[in-house]
């Protein structure tokens, strides 16, 4: 039995995915609640899913969106939310200038007033300064640029420039009766940002894949594939060039009528190589810090409608961020796509969007997963794995984990830094015991001993988690850190040959990570009988000692600390670990 | 009559939309045939057609070049059998290799007619006037900014249609017909003097990637008409006889024994796996980037050549790189001693360069303590001048150099946004009349202005025409304080004493005695992730030029450690020889001759094939070592990285489509692969 999905889109680089791992197409079938395990919708399907109260889903079914994912993806709505958030921050004593992650922004026609005021101070302030400059600019009264988007419509259609409040007359307060003032004709007014990064003399954005697996806790996956989606004419702030759309709206729709565009690469160029551009040209730590920087707005943002967005367990979402570089590499959030365009125009498009997809389908489908759905799409090296030591992914193809708020991932990394604390001082340790010093070795081990006491006081059970340190895998090393504290010349005198090969070590073998899926037993009715005996087996060791189950290696004993770990939470974690750790390293 | 009328429609609808000058045909019957279909419909735009088209316009070109080429009065009195004189003979250039230079030479005279026939300019254009240049300049901009524009007002170079753009005048693919056949048992030496070259209109985009055989002997006629041949459809073309080679006979007559594994194992000892590499380590290891990065700029800050030098052998971390390579190639003086190496400069450039044996070593001025950059002002303003000056008097070669520009550099994904950067600085790498002093290997072919030839192609006396009136304006609205230029072209950026200077008699053609060869662009074009100065950029350029892609467009008999293209393929040909005799046997069954499948690759310097973090590591390795020699390698290890692939290809297309793609692989460890098997890249 194989995973079945549905999907709404009639988008190659979906179907091929699906069709590539060998799932099911149910896409055909009757509305069966029961019938799919993945559904890629479209926002009216989301709609009537969740609209519907009698529906419930399967603990294990998956859909590609939140139920109300508009609070943060219609313009109007994510302006709201960032500015209640930057406010509540502000309240909290917090500092809002660090949210200072999107231009300043009018919701019209309902802040028609507030914006008038913003753009005469706006104005007056620039008029200033190009007196100052003694350039008597030949704006003649001009302001501002400020530009205008409707809320809630896509691929850059209605988007226009302004620079003079006139020319929006219509959208002020009294322009219209309330009644006509719907919400179709929304639009939300942003400083334009007139300084961006310009590269070969073009302005771009940038598309950047964000994946959230859960909202609370938050857990976020950022792609390093992405885009810069370049203009097609070279970029001049010339008030007379404000109506020429293909010099200033980056959207692949307006670019590829004009004149210039080239299908060779569509005026993509890979994030990678922007990457690599602008640490050759701005420095190494300019490029890192920019990069870090794009990792905030997108947590911030997020963070912004946390509380707002009802946290469905079965939803998970596909964002591409829009993201403006200005020319003092300051990112800018512009917008928020739900359903980010998975039509192609170039081949090298299209490899990356599969990519993207690629990537996307592994994070939401973990081995743990996989393992109840569909047992023989695990790759074939988690095939005989237990659920509970699946490693954890911090890195899922081309995405990276840039957030995670779950305990199970507290813990992880707090033990993940006391490793690499004792890594540093076996290294230490290791150069120590060159010098045949007893006293350096001691205090190497000291070291190591502080280290790890700090890394569990993080985590929020401390005293396991530096167990679950001594325990996470059986080499000679973790078993010196264990001894650290009683045996300072063990550790020293067992040095690893090559200390910093430690860093590289790949394997994240405890449970810790393994997401929990909670599913109760008998969850899946429809998938054969043998996982509804390993359930009944489940309930019958899941009382007994973890360490015995954790030496077995069957399926059944598998499934049953699977079950158990989340069950009984943080202690059947740790037993887990535990029985992780018998077995022997793998991967590294 | 129907099928040109198709293609003229579609030279119309690709320029009609732009507003800029077309390809401008002026001959009568051209513009009748214009008027006359004035009226008929657009042939609507589809992608399946356009291959078809192509091979149409192609063919027509074709045709009307070689009809004009017969009865065109430019080339009155110039024979197909003149011969242009090498300016700088290397006297003991064996045999073989003399011969094939000879062939060379002829090609790029049919080719630069061809193109002259193509776009009608002359060799020189009437020089801008003064109030020309003022009115291009008046926007404020600077030369080096209107430069790159691909068409329009500042250069006016014509705008080919889809099918001719990249055409170019020299290309790997005729380097490997000359050594094949030159110095070759089954080609007699009248055989040579019938060699037919591939028409220029062939070379651009449409031809080389068509693949439409109208040259000699294209054997196998692959059947899909476009892309899955992509770079490397030329090879179809070779005739295939050279398959039965066993090596290119020509590359074979080198003075030299070629070397053998334990040799080059010795000489790229430094790059045992159990060394730590950027570029394989720095994906494992967090940590060993901002270890390297640190150390590179110990390195940079101490200024030593020989140090940086060893440092790039391991590789540089991608933000410290231009930092290290100015080190490396001496283009920056440590701090401190920036006001010596000034003066001496100075006094340098007044005895006419002679400092520049060893080839692009330049001093810099004292810039380098503050500016991120080894480069001064100094170094900007030569480059604006360079710029000025091709502002001021285009030269036919400028239209090859910018249609080597457009689909090379402005159709990849890698590196389109820097194509107007890349054009301009291969503009001015032209007009650099210090270049030819500093090429570490003769070019193949330098035109000599005192030539008669060339005073037949030029339609003009063979004396430069004298200097216009406005010359001192012209030199003025350059901005350059030193800014004396002169009309035929010829560079003074000697110092900046602009009164002792007097126009001297152009050497060659063009200044810089470098002809644009196919995927020159290619050579400048990772360099731009590197500066955001393009004078800074053009300076690297210049330097890196001289020193060693020189030598992929020579066919100079210099031996190890740097050999020249001869030698590379040589040491090509014997390694792989060693290695896997068996793939050779196997290519050559199909008609193939290894070496000739990784010419193009050699003659970017693997640059538009690697993917551009792998060029420039591949780069850091070239200069580290101070020698090409790690290009040749890398071809025999992707070769046998992908043998299994090869040996189970049954056509010579196969072959090509399955080396088409190389974009995957990464050059060091199969470097390492390659000279150190067994020992593993470890991580």
């Amino acid at each position: 039995m194989g995973v079945r999905w549905k999907c709404d889109l009639d988008k190659p680089v979906l179907i091929s995915n699906f069709r590539r791992r060998g799932w099911i197409d149910v896409t055909a079938e009757a509305d069966d609640t029961d019938g799919w395990d993945l559904w890629w919708a479209n926002v009216q399907s989301i709609k009537a899913l969740f609209a519907d109260v009698l529906t419930r889903l399967q603990p294990h079914q998956r859909v590609n969106h939140f139920p109300n994912h508009y609070e943060l993806t219609r313009k109007d709505l994510m302006v709201k939310n960032i500015k209640r958030y930057q406010k509540q921050i502000k309240r909290d004593g917090g500092n809002p200038d660090d949210l200072d992650i999107i231009p300043t922004t009018f919701v019209l026609p309902q802040d028609y007033m507030l914006f008038a005021e913003e753009f005469r101070r706006c104005s007056q302030q620039q008029q200033q300064q190009q007196q100052q400059a003694g350039t008597t600019g030949g704006g003649g009264g001009a302001g501002a640029t400020w530009i205008m988007k409707p809320s809630s419509r896509s691929q850059g259609k209605g988007i226009f420039l302004i620079n003079k409040l006139s020319q929006i007359k219509q959208w002020s307060v009294n322009s219209l009766p309330p009644a006509l003032r719907s919400g179709a004709d929304n639009y939300v007014v942003s400083r334009y940002i007139d300084n961006p990064l310009l590269i070969g003399g073009k302005k771009f954005d940038m598309r950047i894949y964000v994946v959230v697996t859960s909202f609370k806790p938050l857990k976020v996956y950022m792609s390093r594939l992405g885009f810069g989606r370049f203009c097609n004419v070279k970029y001049s702030a010339e008030v007379g060039e404000m109506r020429n759309e293909f010099m200033h709206l980056t959207n692949v729709a307006i670019q590829q009528h004009g004149e210039d565009y080239n299908e060779q690469h569509g005026n993509k160029w890979p994030l990678e190589l922007m990457r690599l551009y602008l640490e050759g040209s701005r420095g190494v730590e300019a490029a890192d810090r920019l990069f870090a920087d794009i990792e905030g707005v997108i947590l911030k943002s997020l963070r912004a409608c946390q509380n707002i967005i009802v946290n469905d367990r079965h939803s998970f979402e596909l964002y591409g961020y829009d993201i403006i570089v200005d020319d003092t590499l300051k990112p800018w959030l512009i917008e928020v796509n739900a359903s980010p365009s998975l039509s192609t125009t170039t081949q090298a498009d299209r490899l990356l969007k599969h990519r993207v997809i690629s990537d996307t389908l592994n994070i939401i489908t973990p081995p743990d997963w996989l393992a109840i759905t569909d047992p023989a799409a695990l790759p074939p090296d988690l095939r005989d794995v237990d659920p509970a030591a699946y490693p954890f992914r911090e890195q899922v193809g081309s995405f990276h984990l840039i957030c995670d708020e779950s305990e199970d991932y507290q813990r992880y990394k707090a033990a993940q830094q006391a490793r690499a604390a004792m890594a540093a001082s076996a290294m230490m340790a290791a150069t120590a015991a060159g010098a045949a010093a007893a006293p350096a070795a001691a205090a190497a081990a000291g070291a190591a001993a502080s280290a790890s006491g700090s890394g569990g006081g993080a985590s929020s059970a401390g005293g396991s988690s530096s167990g679950g340190v001594a325990a996470y895998d059986g080499t000679a090393f973790a078993a010196a850190a264990a001894a650290a504290a009683a045996a300072a010349a063990a550790a020293a005198s067992a040095p690893p040959p090559r200390p910093v090969r430690l860093y590289s070590a790949q394997s994240h073998g405890s449970g810790w990570g393994r997401s929990s899926l909670g599913i109760p037993s008998g969850a899946r009715n429809s998938t054969g009988s043998g996982y509804a005996a390993a359930a009944a087996t489940a309930g019958a060791v899941a009382g007994g000692s973890g360490g015995a189950a954790a030496g077995n290696w069957s399926r059944e004993s598998a499934a049953a600390r699977f079950l158990k770990g989340t069950v009984s939470g943080p202690a059947g974690v740790g037993s887990g670990g535990a029985g992780g750790s018998l077995r022997p390293r793998s991967a590294v | 009559m129907k099928p040109r009328l198709s293609q003229r429609d579609r030279q119309r609808s690709s320029a009609s939309g732009s507003g800029l000058p077309e390809w401008r045909t002026r001959d009568q019957a051209s513009s009748r045939d214009d008027s006359e279909y004035d009226d008929e419909p657009k042939e609507p735009h589809h992608y399946e057609s356009k291959s078809s088209n192509d091979r149409l316009l192609l063919e027509n070109v074709s045709y009307a070049l070689q009809a004009r080429l017969a009865f065109s009065p430019y080339l009155a009195g110039a024979t197909m059998d003149a011969v242009i004189p090498y300016s700088d003979p290397e006297p003991q250039l064996p045999e073989p290799l003399a011969a094939a230079r000879v062939l060379l030479q002829r090609a790029v005279l049919q080719r630069l007619r061809e193109l002259q026939l193509l776009v009608e300019w002359p060799l020189m254009r009437p020089p801008s006037t003064a109030a020309q240049m003022e009115r291009l300049l008046a926007g404020g901009c600077r030369p080096s900014e209107l430069l790159g524009v691909r068409s329009g007002p500042p250069l006016d170079h014509p705008r080919l249609p889809g099918a001719l753009q990249g055409l170019g005048l020299l290309g790997p693919m005729d380097f490997a017909v000359v050594l094949a056949t030159a110095g070759a048992p089954l080609m007699q030496q009248q055989h040579l003097g019938k060699l037919e070259w591939m028409p220029l209109s062939q070379t651009g985009r449409g031809g080389v990637a068509g693949g439409s055989g109208s040259g000699s002997g294209s054997g196998s006629g692959s059947g899909s008409p476009e892309g899955p041949l992509g770079p490397l459809g030329w090879i179809t073309w070779l005739p295939r006889s050279v398959g039965l080679l066993p090596g290119l006979p020509a590359v074979a007559a080198l003075p030299w024994p070629p070397p053998g594994l334990n040799w080059l194992r010795e000489f790229f000892r430094d790059l045992h796996p159990r060394q730590r590499h950027v570029g394989v380590d720095d994906r494992t290891l967090p940590w060993f980037r901002d270890v390297k990065v640190a150390a590179a700029r110990a390195v940079v800050s101490e200024g030593g050549v020989r140090a940086a030098a060893a440092f790039a052998v391991f590789g540089v971390p991608h933000g410290a790189r231009a930092a290290v390579w100015e080190t490396a190639l001496g283009l920056r003086r440590p701090p401190g001693a920036g006001m010596w190496a000034g003066s001496q400069r100075l006094q340098a450039g007044g005895g006419g360069g002679s400092g520049g044996g060893g080839g692009g070593r330049r001093g810099s001025r004292s810039g380098s303590g503050a500016a991120p950059s080894g480069f001064g002002s100094e170094d900007a303003e030569r480059f604006e001048r360079l710029c000025t000056q091709t502002l001021e008097q285009p030269l036919l070669l400028d239209v090859a150099v910018s249609e080597d520009a457009g689909p090379a550099v402005g159709d990849s994904e890698a590196f389109f946004l820097f194509e107007e950067t890349v054009r301009a600085v291969l503009l001015a790498f032209q007009r650099d009349s210090q270049v030819a002093k500093r090429l570490a290997a003769p070019p193949v072919a330098m035109l000599n202005t005192s030539n008669a030839v060339h005073a037949v192609l030029a339609t003009a006396p063979s004396q430069p025409p004298p200097p216009p009136p406005g010359k001192e304006a012209a030199g003025d609205c350059g901005g350059g304080s030193g800014g004396c230029t002169t009309a035929d072209g010829s560079a003074c950026d000697g110092g900046g004493g602009g009164g002792r200077h007097k126009p001297t008699v152009l050497p060659y053609y063009p200044p810089s005695g470098v002809l644009p060869h196919k995927g020159i662009s290619l050579l400048a074009a990772p360099l731009c992730y590197m500066y955001d100065n393009t004078a800074a950029l053009y300076g690297m350029f210049r330097a890196l030029y001289c020193r060693y892609w020189s030598k992929l467009h020579s066919l100079s008999a210099c031996g190890l450690p740097s050999p020249a293209l001869p030698g590379l393929l040589r040491v090509f040909e014997s390694t792989m020889q060693e290695l896997d005799p068996q793939l050779v046997c196997h290519l050559s069954s199909l008609g193939l001759l290894p070496a000739t499948l990784v010419l193009p690759w050699l003659a970017t310097a693997f640059s538009g094939a690697l993917p551009v973090q792998e060029v420039l590591l591949l780069w850091d390795r070239v200069i580290g070592l101070d020698s090409l020699l790690p290009l040749p390698l890398l071809a025999v290890a992707i070769l046998c990285f992908r043998r299994h692939v090869l040996l189970s290809c049954t056509s010579a297309g196969e072959v090509v489509s399955a080396l088409s793609d190389i974009s995957q692989l990464r050059a060091v460890p199969l470097l390492q692969a390659v000279l150190f098997p067994g020992s593993g890249t470890e991580g």
